[in-house]
């Protein structure tokens, strides 16, 4: 999996903008199709793909959202049976999105600009029962280890992995650092949802792989493990916070030059996608209210992107 | 009443079912002792259902054919409308060999001139009353009008006129068989296929059913081949029977021949039970002679005789056939068989 | 022993040999998994074949994509635009004519709860892909069935093929769809066809051989010609049992929404459960479920109403009321009529409720969880040689434990099989499949055992299917997983089967209780499976238990519905003379009733295996070990290869389970 650290893509992005100046101004180009934009099955990527559909469509475009699974989507975006897709998260394309990329099918166009996390996290109460805690080192005390302990993973404590198909670091780093812990794969984002759900509820112990921005860790409380220091510093044995970045069909940029570039500008805080991901999932307020009123309060934020790309 | 042109004849029919019935039957024909190849079939794991039938059906008459279940009765009547195709033999309907004839030949032979009548009905339960008479005419290309028309004709013949807009399930088992036989006669057909038409119903209705029938052949006047397995029934409806056992037919001949001069103890045996003066007539007995009194019709059964016999009559002039008589005598000695056998 | 019969010998024997086995396995490492030294590269060989191959059909893929996605956007823009009380009236009438009255009340009840919850639009664009997968099966599907009905000799193949597409788990083949159709609706409605296909084919073939044979000759002494005794005899003749096939096509059909939606593209209502499993939201994904549920009743209802009628003339009101319902939608405004996001806030509630019963029950369900995993799963897992461990149970695997262990075998083994030969040994495999685990099993032993069990059963056929399909799990690395796939369901299929009898048996004797079970039953089988994983996941965490709640709550129904049905059919005379005889109601049921409902117990069995095989893939999403999790991992390589393998040794099993137990017991 190609993966670039943070200041290679800031650098990279900085790079674009000094390359793409206003100088260059494009076309609108097929203004009457509609541009395909890929609505994930997550939040904050429903967040991101209605804001950058709105903006474009400030820009005169018409705009639909195409309901995809990550995985699938991939081929969608090779064929041009979508058009883009903003908030693909670098750390979980599967098999696909490497072999389209490197045939020329699709086009990374950069950085969303959230700032990501990922690492393992527990539950706020356990820093009680952990003292520890945050510290790694809490989980080699024994005492600490027990409470995690299940049938499944005796003696060892149990350790929530990311789902199989996603690939298993925990595994490597707790090995790397003979952690006595097991990690058991969760088979699924919402097993993980779940169970962090119950172990706050129910205050069972837990600790977990999980990555940020998600809307869960704004309605549970959860502490971040100061990590070990890695062994080497490749993706298998480090955790690095992922890359979200903004993927175009290779024909993008052809048939709407404006938009390619308004794509390439858009960027978005990880707050505001925070506090819309709270507004939806916790107050029950519809995906399309909360991205109408951000459009409508942030047109300093998104009117340059337009300017610049069409005047 | 029946003439003496053939409608229907086969020679040395055989039907075969098992692995490969063919094997046995090369194209030269067989020759051994039909026997001898039934015996060989059976040992080899085939069951020989017709074997070596040979008849003629002559036009007008009614020719039942009579046996047990499994005797291969209703496998006989298949192959003779060719809803089966026999290994062996020839069968020729008006002169020509029905077992060549293609499948389109055939179609159109049974569209214009066979009609079959059905023991468990066969009615279309999607269709009215009226589709199921009207649907031989509709698989012709007739015209909704007239086949209508005809259709409401044969059910009014049959006396179901009222419920042409019944479906099947709605009508009881008596009316479903008119239905059946009211279709088998839409398109007005030469030779009528009759199986077991009243096995499934009661015997009340049977009987009924039965006297329909024989007003409908008075009127009609078709050439039938009827299936059954009742002796009685035989006997009431039959110009001729032909008796089956095991594939085989054993027996062909007039009731009474077959009542009063059984082939062998088979026939014998089944026979037995039936009431014989309730089942010969006087044409069956009556023999050269003069004789005076009021005459007898000679298809009035012997049992319409007893009062007269009672009354020490010896002989009776048959009617319309002057120097025919009947002895008391002869009656005598079917009844005494009667109470011997009863 | 003089009395053994030469299987009960043969048998005997390769309990000697097994028992040798496991013995040795201890010193032998490579008796124990599937050597890994005999490995095959089988995924890449596979998809070097298939990956070209369905690229090259690439443009028949997308011409019949977009044949199949013009009619489904303007059934779509057509349910859009209706306002949805004119749906709503228009729908209810349809109930009306098909169902009567209580049918219309409970369309016009369930489509306003839809409305209400705010899934109108999702659900519009569920039954717009409905209206179109299943007329596409259906027609497919008669067209098989006429085919197999037709020509004898293609049968047998037939049967086997529909076995294989019922069996064979979706999401195993969705990558060589995806690569042909191309992303889009059309690559899942090809799955949701190719899934819903075989009831039509069966109710086909079922109808047109019981076409009475009088009715075909009479047709034929009518006159038919072949197109005519087809079409206008045998057709219409079987049409009951043709619409009973286009019923369960529509119930098979909305089943495979979810799959549907995996790949994406639609937003329909199996996208709203994944998005809410995704999310773990319990209202969200009960309510999305509830619609999928209703919406699949009221089809059920509504085509079983057309299958019962044999013939109508539509009534006087239909036209001028679907004109109504026309006008009504022309008038009204469409979306403004939807109701606001308070439905969707109430499902919310549903989720604070369920963390509170989760936070007050947590101990309880923890010792539930523990007694079961400790006393069931661990040994069927691990054994008693892997169970019986300080951590485990609390006694560490010494040589008295172990000298025990085998003396009670050994007594075990003659004491019964002194009495029954056939007793004794089943004990003897009992007590050595219960020493190693299910999954730790010699593989030899695995070999042998099925080759045997199927050769006798089934002949060579089987045979070679079962023997082909170990080999095959084993040469590509999936002999754990299959293992593991083989005792998750056998632990699964236990208890179903003990709890979906026992209630079987209850609802039997008791109308009140079977009236109860019933919506239960319907719900636990129509609802979405994933939206119970989110509570089972809460209560029981991730793991093994949690899918194995998955799966018994699936695989329960089957159970529950055969033995009823079994029991309840029995013949009435029977009962009655032995009730005569002096029966305790409790001889009625064991000795009398039970073994005349014998055949209707065992396809119980058999659909309650079926239906845990074919949770697998699902219970995956708890996180499982299994041959599930391969297919998961596969979809998201988009390694069409691996899941096509996954999925084979997946319906190979199912398709030796149902063999073996529909064949005479030898």
């Amino acid at each position: 999996m190609t993966k670039k650290s943070m200041n290679a893509a800031v650098s990279l992005l900085a790079l674009a903008a000094v390359t793409c100046g206003p100088a260059l101004a494009a076309g609108p180009g097929a203004v009457d199709e509609p541009i395909r934009l890929a609505m994930l099955e997550w939040t904050g990527a429903q967040i991101s793909a209605r804001i950058a559909g709105k903006v474009l469509e400030k820009a005169g475009y018409k705009v639909d959202y195409v309901t995809a699974g990550n995985y699938p989507h991939f081929q969608g975006l090779a064929d041009g049976d979508i058009a883009a897709s903003v908030e693909i998260w670098l750390n979980n394309v599967g098999d696909v999105y490497p072999k389209v990329l490197a045939e020329g099918k699709v086009e990374d166009i950069g950085s969303l600009g959230l700032t990501t996390n990922e690492g393992w996290i527990y539950p706020k109460f356990m820093e009680e029962i952990c003292p520890a805690l945050p510290s790694w080192e809490a989980l080699k005390d024994p005492d600490c280890v027990a409470l995690l302990a299940t049938p499944d993973t005796l003696p060892n404590g149990r350790f929530l992995d990311y789902p199989a198909d996603w690939g298993s670091r925990a595994a490597t780093i707790i090995a790397d650092n003979t952690l006595p812990l097991t990690a058991v794969p969760s088979g699924s984002e919402g097993a993980q949802i779940a169970e962090l759900r119950a172990a706050s509820a129910a205050k069972t112990p837990l600790v977990m792989m999980f990555w940020a921005p998600h809307f869960i860790l704004a309605e549970v409380e959860v502490g971040w493990v100061e990590m070990p220091p890695c062994k080497d510093q490749s993706n298998e044995h480090c955790i690095m916070p992922p890359d979200v970045n903004k993927v175009v069909w290779s024909g993008f940029s052809q048939k709407w030059p404006a938009a390619y570039e308004i794509l390439k500008a858009f960027r978005f805080s990880t707050e505001d996608q925070q506090q819309m991901m709270l507004a939806i999932d916790e107050k029950g307020q519809s995906l399309d209210a909360v991205t109408t009123e951000w459009v409508a309060a942030n047109e300093a934020t998104w009117r340059p992107w337009l300017d610049q790309a069409l005047n | 009443m029946v003439s003496e042109s053939i409608m229907l004849s086969c020679r040395a029919l055989w039907k075969v079912f098992g692995p490969r019935p063919g094997y046995y039957f090369d194209t030269s024909g067989y020759r051994i002792d039909p026997e001898a190849l039934v015996t060989r079939l059976r040992q080899e794991g085939h069951i020989p259902a017709v074997a070596d039938a040979t008849f003629d059906v002559r036009k007008g008459e009614i020719f039942v054919i009579m046996g047990l279940s499994g005797s291969g009765k209703s496998t006989l009547v298949r192959c003779l409308s060719r809803l089966l195709d026999i290994e062996h033999g020839v069968l020729e309907f008006e002169g020509r060999d029905l077992s060549r004839v293609s499948g389109r030949e055939l179609t159109e032979i049974r569209r214009r001139k066979m009609g079959m009548v059905f023991q468990s009905f066969g009615l279309m339960p999607h269709l009215t009353a009226l589709e199921n008479v009207a649907l031989p005419l509709k698989l012709q290309g007739m015209a909704r009008a007239p086949r209508e028309a005809r259709a409401r004709k044969m059910l009014e013949l049959v006396e179901l006129a009222s419920r042409e807009d019944a479906l099947p399930a709605q009508l009881s088992g008596g009316q479903q068989q008119r239905v059946g036989i009211a279709r088998s006669l839409a398109p007005d057909p030469e030779l009528w296929f009759l199986d077991e038409p009243f096995s499934a119903l009661d015997p009340l209705i049977r009987r009924q059913m039965q006297d329909e029938f024989l007003r409908l052949q008075r009127q009609l006047k078709k050439t039938i081949i009827f299936i059954t397995h009742d002796i009685m029934e035989a006997c009431r409806l039959a110009d001729r029977i032909a008796l089956m056992q095991g594939g085989r037919i054993i027996q062909i001949g007039t009731p009474a021949d077959i009542l009063l001069k059984p082939a062998d103890d088979y026939v014998a045996s089944f026979t037995a039970e039936v009431a014989l003066s309730r089942a010969i007539r006087v044409r069956d007995l009556a023999q050269p002679g003069a004789a005076e009194g009021p005459p007898v019709a000679p298809e009035a059964l012997l049992e319409t005789l007893l009062a007269d016999l009672a009354s020490g009559r010896q002989r009776f002039p048959v009617q319309g056939q002057p120097g025919q008589v009947l002895e008391a005598d002869a009656v005598l000695a079917v009844l005494r068989r009667d109470a011997g056998g009863g | 022993m003089a009395r053994f019969s030469r299987s009960e010998r043969l048998w005997a024997v390769l309990l000697a040999v097994s028992a040798l086995m496991v013995v040795l396995a201890h010193q032998m490492p490579v008796l124990r998994g599937f050597p890994t030294a005999l490995t095959l590269p089988l995924s890449e060989a596979l998809n070097a074949v298939i990956t070209p191959v369905f690229e090259a059909l690439r443009p028949i893929g997308r011409l019949l994509s977009t044949m199949i996605e013009a009619p489904l956007a303007a059934i779509r823009a057509g349910l859009a635009w209706a306002p949805w009380p004119a749906t709503v009236l228009g729908l209810a009438m349809l109930a009306l004519y098909a169902g009567g009255r209580r049918l219309a009340v409970f369309a016009l009840l369930a489509l306003g709860v839809v409305a209400l919850m705010g899934y109108w639009p999702k659900a519009m664009n569920t039954l717009a892909l409905v209206l179109i997968s299943v007329p596409l099966a259906v027609g497919i599907g008669f067209a098989l069935g006429a085919l197999g009905h037709l020509v004898p000799k293609a049968r047998a193949g037939l049967i086997f093929l529909l076995d294989v597409m019922q069996t064979w788990p979706a999401f195993g083949y969705l990558i060589p769809l995806l690569l042909m159709f191309g992303f889009g609706p059309a690559a899942g409605l090809a799955a949701s066809v190719i899934f819903s296909i075989p009831p039509m084919v069966r109710n086909t073939m079922l109808g047109l051989d019981e076409v009475p044979p009088a009715i075909v000759e009479s047709a034929l002494m009518a006159g038919a010609r072949p197109g005519q005794l087809f079409w206008q005899a045998k057709v219409p003749v079987a049409m009951p049992q043709l619409m009973v096939g286009v019923n369960q096509t529509t119930m098979a059909s909305l089943s495979m929404v979810i799959i549907i939606a995996i790949i994406g593209g639609f937003n329909d209502i199996g996208w709203e459960v994944l998005s809410a499993m995704r999310a773990a939201e319990l209202g969200r994904s009960l309510g999305a479920g509830l619609v999928i549920v209703l919406i699949a009743v009221l089809l059920d209802r509504i085509t079983r109403g057309f299958a019962g009628r044999r013939r109508g003339v539509a009534p006087r009101w239909l036209g001028p009321g679907l004109m109504a319902a026309l006008v009504l939608a022309l008038l009204l405004p469409g979306e403004a009529l939807l109701p606001d996001e308070e439905g969707q806030r109430w499902l919310r509630r549903l989720d604070a409720w369920l963390l509170g019963f989760v936070a007050w029950s947590a101990p309880v369900f923890a010792v539930l969880r523990n007694a079961i995993t400790y006393g069931v799963m661990l040994p069927m897992r691990l054994g008693f040689s892997g169970a019986a461990s300080p951590m485990v149970w609390g006694f560490a695997l010494s040589a008295p434990v172990t000298l025990t262990y085998i003396a009670v075998s050994l007594g075990g083994v003659v004491a019964l099989g002194c009495r029954a030969p056939w007793r004794g040994i089943g004990f003897g495999f009992a007590a050595l499949v219960f020493w190693t685990g299910l999954p730790g099993f010699p593989w030899p032993g695995v070999f042998l055992l099925m080759g045997f069990a199927t050769w006798r059963a089934g002949g060579a056929g089987l045979f070679a299917l079962a023997m082909g399909a170990l080999l095959l799990a084993g040469v590509s690395g999936l002999w754990q997983p299959m293992m593991q796939s083989i005792y998750l369901c056998a632990v699964a299929v236990l208890i179903s089967f003990a709890i979906g009898a026992t209630l079987g048996v209850i609802a039997a004797e008791s109308d009140r209780f079977s009236a109860l079970l019933r919506p239960v039953s319907d719900t636990l089988q129509t609802m979405p499976q994933f939206v119970f994983l989110i509570p089972a996941l809460m209560l029981f965490r991730v793991g093994e238990f949690t899918a194995l709640i998955a799966i018994v709550l699936y695989a329960v129904v089957p159970p529950i519905r055969y033995v009823e049905h079994g029991l309840r059919s029995a013949r009435a005379d029977l009962t009655e003379a032995a009730v005569q005889m002096g029966a305790t109601p409790w001889q009625l049921l064991w000795q009398v009733k039970l073994p005349l409902a014998r055949g209707s117990v065992r396809l119980g069995l058999n659909q309650t295996i079926m239906a845990a095989l074919s949770m697998l893939v699902i219970a995956a999403l708890v996180g499982t070990r299994e041959l599930g999790q391969q297919v998961y991992v596969a979809l998201s390589r988009a390694d069409a290869g691996a899941g096509l393998i996954a999925g084979a040794v997946i319906a190979a099993i199912a398709l030796v389970a149902d063999r073996l137990l529909r064949a005479p017991v030898a």
